[in-house]
C-alpha cells in the first residue's frame, strides 16, 4: 500500500520542507499545533492541523511517544516524518510505529539502533574494514581502563559518549595527567545528556576537515552515494556553513570514500537516506566517526547539485519500492553552499538573540534557494533553535557559487534581529575559505574578526545614532510624550519630571 | 540646534563616543554632510513599507535600526552589526573623561547571562561569596 498521508513530527523549516515535498507527490499532511508556538508557519503549510495548543506540557509533543502514537492512530495516518532532531534518531519510536502499522518514513529501528550506539558502530566499522581512528571497541568503565587504552593509543585522545552526538559528552585529552580528570566529566555529560554513561576513546585527529557522504538506500539491498558535503565550518561542533561538493576530495578520493560509506550502509542494513561522517587529516587519511540515521539541515547543497528531492526519496523507500537510479546515474553538477542564518549575536559568542523579525526581504536570484520556517512578524523565542534560514546557493565552479552567496547575502534584508549574515560575508571572504585549505579548526584559530566591519560602516552608525539623539531631545522639548522613551527612564529624571508639573 | 529651555550655550557639536572610546564628532547644526576617510557626500534616510529604514550613501543601500537605548546611549544595528555609542555633549564628554580616569573602584559588578534563557531558581542569596566552580 503507498503511503496517502503523513504526520510530519516536526516544527520550523525542516516541517515546511517535508511539506512541499508531500504536496508536489499528492500526499496529504498533517501539522501538531503546540501551545510554544501556536502560529507558527508551517502550520500553514499543511493540509490538516491537529490542534494541541490547549495542552501545555512540560514535555513537548515532538519527544513525547506516547502521545505521538495517540494522535497517529487518531488520524489514522499512513506514516510519520520525524524530520531531523526530536525523535529522527529514536529506535523506540521508530518500532511504535511500525507495531502500529504506520509507516517511518526512516531506516529500520535495528539500524538506528546500531548506528546510533557509536561503539557498535565501531565494531561493524572494524568487521567490514572500515578506515577508524584507532580506539576503543567497547565502551570503558573506568579511569584506569581508560588510561590504558589511551597509553596504547598515544596522546593526544578524544574521550566520547557512545550514545553521544553534537558535540556533548566529549573531551580532548592531551596529557596523561588530564586523562582521569576529563573521564569523569565526559560519563557524567554523557550521563546527564543521553542517559547513558558509556564513554570510549580514540586518536584524536588534529586539525582534520569534516567530510560526509549522503547515502540512500532501499530495502531490496540497493545502496548508492551521492556525493559528498564539506561541513569543516563548525563552531563547538555545530555547522555554520556547508557545501557540496568538498574542494579536498579529487575524483578518485571520492570515490573510494564514498564506496566506503556505501560498504558501512550495507554492513548495518540501512535503508532510506542516511549520512556516513568522516574525518579527513592532512594526509588525506580518512576515518569513519559516524553515521546519522536521519534527513541533515544541510540536505539541500546534495539536492542542488544532483538535482534529486530526498524527502521524496524517503517516502519512496519507505513506500517499499526499489532505487530507480544506480550509482553511475549520479553526476555532480556545479557547486552548492549553505548559510545558515542564524539569530545570533556573533559579537557576544553566538548567543541567540532573542526577538521579532520586524522586516525580512529574501534574494530571488535565480540559483538561490531558501528554506525557512518563519516569516515576518514571527519571533524567536527561548523555547527552539535560533536558525532563521538556510540560504542555499549554487554556481557552475566554486568561485560562482562563491560569488553568488556573498550577492545573496547582500540582499538577505533582516530587521529586528541580529543574525549571522555578517559572519558568513566574512567567511565567504576568508583566504583559506576561498583556497579551501580550511579546516575545522578554521573559526577558533584563523578567524580572528567574527564579522565583516568597516570604519565607514561605524561612522555611519554614528550619525545615525547623534541624528536619533538630536529628535529625541526635540521631541523633548516640545513636550511631546515619548512613551517608547519611558521604558528605560531613570528614576532620577521620573522623578524631576514629576515635580516640573 | 537648542537643547531644551536650560541650555544656557549654543552646542557647537555633538560627539559619538563607541565602546573603545573612540570619538565621531558632529557639528551642530546637523547636516546629511558626512566624510569619511576617503569619501564625502550627502547621507539620506529613507523608509518604505519593504525594507523600513535604510541609509543611502554612496548609491550604497545600509539598513539601520535602533536595537536599543537608554537615555544618550544607543546600540545601532546597522548592516547585521551593531555599534554602541553615548552621545555626549562637549560637556558631558568632559566629564565622561574624568570619571573613565577615576574608575577603577567598582564595587558593583553587572553579571550577564550567556545566553538568553528562562530563570529556573536563584540559589544564591546576597552576601554569599561565590567562587568559581570545575
Amino acid at each position: 500500500m503507498s503511503i496517502t498521508s503523513v504526520l510530519i513530527a516536526n516544527r520550523g523549516e525542516i516541517a515546511v520542507r517535508i511539506a512541499k515535498t508531500c504536496k508536489q507527490m499528492g500526499i496529504e499532511t498533517w501539522g501538531i499545533k503546540t501551545s510554544a508556538e501556536p502560529k507558527a508557519h508551517y502550520l500553514t503549510q499543511v493540509d490538516k492541523v491537529f490542534d494541541l495548543s490547549d495542552v501545555f506540557s512540560e514535555v513537548l509533543v515532538f519527544l513525547d511517544v506516547e502521545k505521538l502514537m495517540e494522535i497517529i492512530n487518531e488520524i489514522k495516518v499512513d506514516a510519520v516524518h520525524p524530520g531531523y532532531g526530536f525523535l529522527a534518531e529514536n529506535a523506540y519510536f521508530a518500532q511504535r510505529c511500525i507495531n502500529d502499522n504506520v509507516k517511518f518514513i526512516g531506516p529500520s529501528p535495528d539500524a538506528i539502533h546500531k548506528m546510533g550506539n557509536k561503539t557498535i558502530a565501531r565494531q561493524i566499522a572494524t568487521k567490514n574494514e572500515i578506515p577508524l581512528a584507532s580506539g576503543t571497541i567497547r565502551s570503558i568503565r573506568n579511569a584506569q581502563e581508560a588510561k590504558k587504552a589511551a597509553d596504547k593509543i598515544g596522546y593526544p585522545v578524544i574521550i566520547k559518549a557512545a550514545s553521544g552526538g553534537g558535540g556533548r559528552g566529549m573531551r580532548i585529552v592531551t596529557k596523561a595527567e588530564e586523562l582521569a580528570q576529563n573521564f569523569r566529566l565526559a560519563t557524567t555529560e554523557a550521563e546527564k545528556a543521553f542517559n547513558d554513561p558509556s564513554v570510549f576513546v580514540e586518536k584524536y585527529i588534529q586539525n582534520p576537515k569534516h567530510i560526509e557522504f549522503q547515502i540512500l538506500a532501499d530495502e531490496h539491498g540497493n545502496v548508492i552515494h551521492l556525493g559528498e558535503r564539506e561541513c569543516s565550518i563548525q563552531r563547538k561542533h555545530q555547522k555554520l556553513l556547508e557545501e557540496a561538493p568538498s574542494p579536498a576530495l579529487s575524483p578518485e578520493l571520492r570515490k573510494e570514500m564514498g564506496d566506503t560509506a556505501v560498504r558501512i550502509a550495507q554492513a548495518s542494513n540501512y535503508s532510506s537516506a542516511g549520512t556516513v561522517e568522516f574525518l579527513l587529516d592532512q594526509s588525506n587519511n580518512y576515518y569513519f566517526m559516524e553515521m546519522n540515521t536521519r534527513i541533515q539541515v544541510e540536505h539541500p547543497v546534495t539536492e542542488m547539485i544532483t538535482g534529486l528531492d530526498l524527502i521524496e526519496q524517503q517516502i519512496r523507500v519507505a513506500n517499499g519500492e526499489k532505487l530507480t537510479l544506480t550509482q553511475s546515474d549520479i553526476k555532480l553538477n556545479g557547486w552548492a553552499i549553505e548559510c545558515r542564518i542564524n539569530a545570533e549575536d556573533v559579537q557576544a559568542g553566538f548567543s541567540p538573540y532573542l526577538g521579532t523579525i520586524e522586516k525580512m526581504v529574501l534574494p530571488t536570484d535565480q540559483y538561490v534557494r531558501i528554506d525557512s520556517g518563519v516569516v515576518e512578524g514571527d519571533t524567536i523565542s527561548p523555547n527552539f533553535d535560533s536558525m532563521i534560514a538556510k540560504l542555499i546557493v549554487w554556481g557552475e565552479t566554486r568561485d560562482e557559487a562563491i560569488a553568488n552567496t556573498l550577492k545573496a547575502l547582500s540582499k538577505f534584508w533582516i530587521k529586528g534581529l541580529k543574525t549571522t549574515i555578517p559572519f558568513c560575508k566574512t567567511v565567504l571572504n576568508h583566504k583559506s575559505f576561498t583556497n579551501g585549505s580550511f579546516n575545522t579548526s578554521f573559526i577558533e584559530n584563523e578567524l580572528e574578526i567574527m564579522h565583516e566591519s568597516n570604519n565607514e560602516e561605524e561612522i555611519l552608525a554614528a550619525w545615525f545614532a547623534t541624528l536619533q539623539y538630536i529628535e529625541e531631545r526635540q521631541k523633548e522639548a516640545e513636550n511631546e510624550v515619548d512613551f517608547e522613551q519611558g521604558k528605560n527612564i531613570n528614576p532620577w529624571v521620573l522623578n524631576k519630571r514629576m515635580k516640573s508639573f | 540646534m537648542k537643547f531644551g529651555k536650560s541650555s544656557k550655550n549654543e552646542i557647537k557639536k555633538l560627539i559619538a563616543v563607541n565602546a573603545k572610546r573612540k570619538r565621531f564628532e558632529f557639528p551642530i547644526p546637523f547636516t546629511d554632510a558626512l566624510k569619511t576617510k576617503d569619501k564625502e557626500g550627502e547621507i539620506k534616510i529613507k523608509e518604505d513599507e519593504k525594507h523600513g529604514t535604510y541609509l543611502i550613501w554612496k548609491n550604497k543601500k545600509f539598513p539601520v535600526e535602533v536595537l536599543t537605548k537608554n537615555q544618550n546611549r544607543y546600540e545601532i544595528l546597522l548592516n547585521g552589526i551593531s555599534y554602541n555609542f553615548s552621545i555626549e555633549t562637549p560637556t558631558s564628554y568632559k566629564r565622561l573623561k574624568y570619571l573613565d580616569d577615576k574608575a577603577g573602584s567598582k564595587k558593583n559588578e553587572n553579571l550577564a547571562a550567556p545566553m538568553p534563557g528562562k530563570i529556573v531558581e536563584v540559589l544564591a542569596e546576597e552576601g554569599r561569596e561565590i567562587r568559581a566552580g570545575l
